[in-house]
């Protein structure tokens, strides 16, 4: 034989090596190189490789029927009984797949609301770079931290440290009137800035008349949609808009900014506006109005430059505890410093991540339980696939394959859901998603790994399960050995309706918590109060306003305050009376008002007299304290006794009995009342209780008679103190939801199983009564282990409920006893619902005629 | 035990063996060293006239492998087959015993029959 190297032909080689499925390919290949070779030479190349050609065709043709024909019918086949079953047991399915779909739906939700709170400022350039400076007060009764920093600290800190290249102020406004020609309306989210503002942050604008729009005085940027309010089609630049009665000049215009920032303005004036009022002044260190904003050098240790600026007001105001820090811009709104900051603190990112957890929990043990459930039916198809030669890998990939199918519909479902609920998960959220929010690629990513998980672990169970059964023992009938003790299932109940009951702890607790916050005896009556906004030259009619009104029989009282009486935003340190320790720095609140207010409010004096408008020195010398301060002054009878706060030397005239005058979550602090009318801020008027209608078209009357120039825009004080516990109102109505989103997909897997039982005990259920086994005998034969099972995971769940609700209420100085009620409450309530639940398939069995189960063998 | 066991059922085994694994056994034993593919396949069309395909030898090759009538190993690499292996095939003991019954059952069923009785004009 000659030498040959004859290889036929790479590629087929490649193709018979590939399709060989034996382990000595190598020998085979061979033997065929050798067989072609021998035919070369016997009936020529052409013939040859004819042959060889045919040999690769015919073994590529069998290979591809082997792998693949016969795969692709067995999945085809195993489709077409998922779907058969899923078809013949429709109860099952349905309880499982809008288990399974809510669960997920929620899941999309509280995944699109945390991808939300997450994003906050991400969007700014230099982020990394920008820091919010807080101010860390230390009381000597308590500590503040707060982001509201002294006017002169900015331009103080760009000058002496280097590594801080720039600075922008921030004043929030609220809300101010704006007015072009007949356009007049309150227009919120309204701040100051200094002209670096848009340098450090990275807000568009659209449009402007020069460099930097915010450096000439008396300009105003605005956003689009204002401009287009204002001014439609023309061009808003250079326009004179008039704010609070000042005229402003319109020097730029911004895009709409994102709703995911922390500083939301629609508009922004220059700096200067502040000139215009007498309080401000812009070299005090003493008086915090503004946040500051500092953006750090490119490679500056943030570190370095926190220690250096620690002391910076300290150095400055005489006497005051405090100290700087930087907070990155990204954390402002995830870890808010003031309570008062904001909704979405990263306690609620992990409180909702939590949840969403746990509910998807719940949801898969249910498609466990279910589909181990309704597998038990279908031994005997497992048993023919293995007697037909499948192997374990095979019933495996079968059944994980089924619940795979299973979650990915409920996947589907689950996004019709969340579409579906949308608006209504916006109105308890304050958020603006719309549908696409959902097409997101981050939740989309989610949501599949979320249902991969599902399916697998839905389908782990009963694959490994069912997978290794004894095909002899399930053909000959002995299925049933493996379900009798089934601990699995009932330690997976447990768990379920124990997540059910913490819930149903936590939302009383949150629920509870609230309404004893809103319906408190506050020591005044919040009821029936109105509070107007003095702005611009409202303040000089305010005694005309007050005497005519007055007139009226339903106008109750007429006041005014620097603050709304439900929250007094001042604290300060500057007070002192005699005997006072002169290190101790304490922090009290503190109210400006005008004479009628204690009576307005309806609070009580306990010692003394209230402030009266006959006694003209009443004004700035005379102060009223709360019972808590004159336990710190510590005399048996203070009033009448010196008392100085800030440079006004006087004496205290009367003490008030405590009332809250902010949030719930700290005792009733120390606090000073003091008569002067040339700082009001606020209207207070008390109205009729019985006729709120008449007594307010009253007010408006009277209003635009004497104040034709300013709309009048009023809101009721107990709305602005049900806003203190907004984060508390809203968490209560969201923990509603998902709670009973819980309750109810625990209770829909329960009502499968019970289900599932009376269908196995038919013939037991039937027997009974055949021997005389009354009605009731049987329902608690059935139902026993259920409420044993609801008792026992109230019984593990409760403790852990109580450690969470308590940790919850640590917050509050004034709170809610959680006592055992709420843990009788919720398990008797979800026994209730339980076995609401499983009553209808119970009575149904109990009641059933034995004949139609017995006569069937 | 177990080789009597064993015994039984390759006597079971023998009865089924088809006429190609016949023809396939006897040509290794008669190939000896050289009872590879190729060999067997020639040897085998040659004698019976008709051109058996790679095929038709791997499968009853296979068969009689896990009938345990023969046995394979791996030749030594070989330059003139660019260096790939042969399988070289032998009978086992079962095999060879196979092979004597084949022969007895045979030749005693031919006993007494003059062969140019069944010759046709």
């Amino acid at each position: 034989m000659k030498k040959c190297c004859n290889s036929p032909s790479r590629s087929g080689n490649f193709i018979l090596k590939y399709l060989a499925g034996r382990n000595d390919r190598n020998a085979v290949i061979g033997d065929i190189e050798e067989e072609y070779n021998a035919k070369i030479l016997s009936v020529g190349l052409l013939k040859a490789k004819i042959w060889y050609w045919h040999l690769v065709t015919i073994s590529a043709f069998s290979f591809i029927i082997e792998r693949f024909y016969w795969r692709f019918m067995m999945s085809g086949n195993y489709l077409k009984v998922a779907f058969r079953n899923l078809f013949k047991y429709k109860v099952f399915s349905i309880i499982n797949i809008a288990g399974l779909a809510s669960g997920m739906a929620c899941c999309i939700l509280i995944g699109l609301w945390i991808l939300d709170e997450m994003s906050y400022d991400n969007f700014h350039e230099n982020g990394d770079r920008i820091f919010r400076i807080s101010e860390h007060h230390l009381y000597s009764d308590s500590d503040l931290i707060s982001p509201i920093t002294p006017a002169p600290l900015a331009s103080y800190l760009s000058e002496n440290f280097p590594d801080i290249v720039e600075t922008a102020r921030v004043f929030k406004l609220g809300s101010m009137l704006f007015n072009y020609e007949n356009k007049r309306f309150y227009e919120n989210s309204i701040i100051l800035a200094d002209k670096s503002f848009f340098q450090v942050f990275s807000y568009k604008y659209l449009r402007k008349d020069s460099e930097n729009p915010l450096s000439s005085p008396n300009s105003i940027v605005i956003n689009n949609s204002l401009a287009e309010k204002y001014f439609g089609d023309n061009e808003a630049l250079g326009e004179i808009l008039k704010v609070d009665g000042i005229e402003l000049t319109v020097t730029g215009i911004t895009e709409d900014i994102p709703l995911n920032t922390e500083i939301q303005f629609r508009a922004v004036i220059s700096w200067s506006y502040l000139d215009k009022f007498s309080w401000y002044d812009s070299t005090e260190w003493g008086s915090s109005n503004n946040e500051t904003y500092v953006m750090l050098d490119k490679n500056s240790d943030i570190f370095k430059v926190e220690n250096s600026i620690r002391g910076v007001i300290e150095d400055h105001v005489q006497g005051s505890k405090s100290e700087l820090s930087l907070q990155p811009i990204k954390d402002i709104h995830l870890y808010s410093l003031t309570r008062a900051d904001t909704w979405g603190a990263i306690l609620y990112v992990y409180i909702f991540a939590i949840i969403g957890i746990l509910i998807m929990l719940i949801a898969c043990i249910n498609s466990i339980n279910l589909t181990t459930i309704r597998a038990i039916s279908r031994t005997r198809e497992i048993g023919i696939r293995k007697v037909t030669g499948a192997y374990r890998k095979q019933i495996v990939s079968q059944f994980l394959g089924e619940s795979l199918l299973l979650s990915f519909l409920s996947m589907i479902l689950a996004i019709i859901i969340s579409i579906a609920v949308l608006p209504v998960f916006n109105e308890i959220t304050h958020k603006n998603y719309y549908p696409g929010n959902i097409g997101n690629a981050k939740v989309l990513t989610i949501l599949f790994l979320v249902t991969l998980c599902t399916g697998l672990l839905s389908g782990s169970y009963p694959s490994a399960y069912l997978s290794a059964l004894k095909p002899d023992k399930i053909l000959r009938g002995v299925t049933s050995t493996g379900m009798k003790k089934p601990y699995l299932k009932r330690v997976l109940v447990i768990f379920q309706f124990g997540i059910s009951i913490v819930l149903i702890i936590s939302t009383l607790t949150v629920y509870n918590q609230v309404k004893f916050m809103l319906n408190k005896d506050i020591g005044w009556d919040k009821e029936n109060l109105v509070c107007i906004r003095i702005r611009g030259d409202v303040r000089d009619s305010y005694e005309i306003l007050k005497e005519e009104l007055l007139k009226f029989k339903k106008i109750k009282g007429v006041t005014a305050s620097l603050y709304d009486p439900a929250v007094f935003i001042g604290n300060t340190t500057g007070i002192y009376w005699d005997g006072k320790n002169t290190n101790e720095n304490l922090s009290v609140g503190f109210n400006l008002v005008d004479s009628d207010f204690l009576k307005t409010i309806n609070s009580d004096i306990i010692s003394g007299r209230s402030f009266s408008s006959d006694f003209a020195s009443d004004s700035t010398n005379y102060f009223i304290i709360n019972e808590s301060l004159a336990g710190y002054i510590g005399k048996n009878d203070v009033v009448g006794s010196k008392f100085t706060l800030w440079q006004n030397k006087g004496i205290i005239i009367g003490v008030v009995k405590d009332f809250h005058f902010q949030s719930m979550r700290s005792e009733i602090k120390p606090c000073v009342l003091l008569k002067n009318i040339d700082f009001l801020e606020y209207i207070i008027i008390r109205i009729d209780p019985y006729d709120n209608e008449s007594a307010l078209k009253l007010i408006r009357n009277k209003w635009s008679e004497i104040l034709p120039d300013y709309p009048l825009d009023f809101h009721f004080v107990n709305e602005s103190f049900k806003s203190i516990y907004q984060n508390e109102v809203d968490m209560s109505k969201i923990l509603r939801y998902f709670t009973i989103l819980a309750v109810f997909i625990a209770c829909l897997g329960l009502f499968g199983l019970v289900s599932f039982i009376g269908e196995r005990k038919k013939k037991e259920i039937a027997i009974r009564k055949v021997f005389g086994g009354s009605v009731s005998s049987i329902i608690r034969l059935i139902s026993g282990e259920f409420i044993f099972l609801i008792v026992i995971s109230s019984l593990i769940s409760s403790p852990v409920a109580y450690i969470l609700a308590a940790k919850w209420l640590e917050d509050f100085a004034y709170k809610v006893e959680s006592g055992l009620t709420f843990f009788y409450l919720a398990g008797l309530f979800l026994l209730l619902i339980a076995g609401f639940t499983v009553s209808f398939q119970i009575v149904k069995s109990a009641n059933s005629n034995p004949i139609d189960s017995i006569s069937r063998e | 035990m177990f080789q009597n066991v064993r015994i039984e059922r390759i006597g079971e085994a023998m009865k089924l063996l088809s006429r190609p694994e016949e023809l396939i056994l006897l040509s290794i034993w008669r190939l000896q060293d050289d009872a590879y593919c190729i060999p067997i396949r020639s040897q085998v069309s040659e004698i019976t006239g008709e051109d058996w395909s790679l095929g038709s030898v791997y499968m009853p090759l296979e068969r009689l492998t896990k009938k345990r009538l023969i046995g394979s190993f791996l030749s030594d690499k070989t330059p003139e087959r660019g260096g790939r292996h042969k399988r070289i095939y032998f009978l086992t003991d079962d095999g060879k015993k196979a092979l004597v019954r084949i022969r007895e059952v045979e030749s005693k069923m031919w006993d007494g029959i003059p062969v140019h009785t069944l010759e046709t004009k």
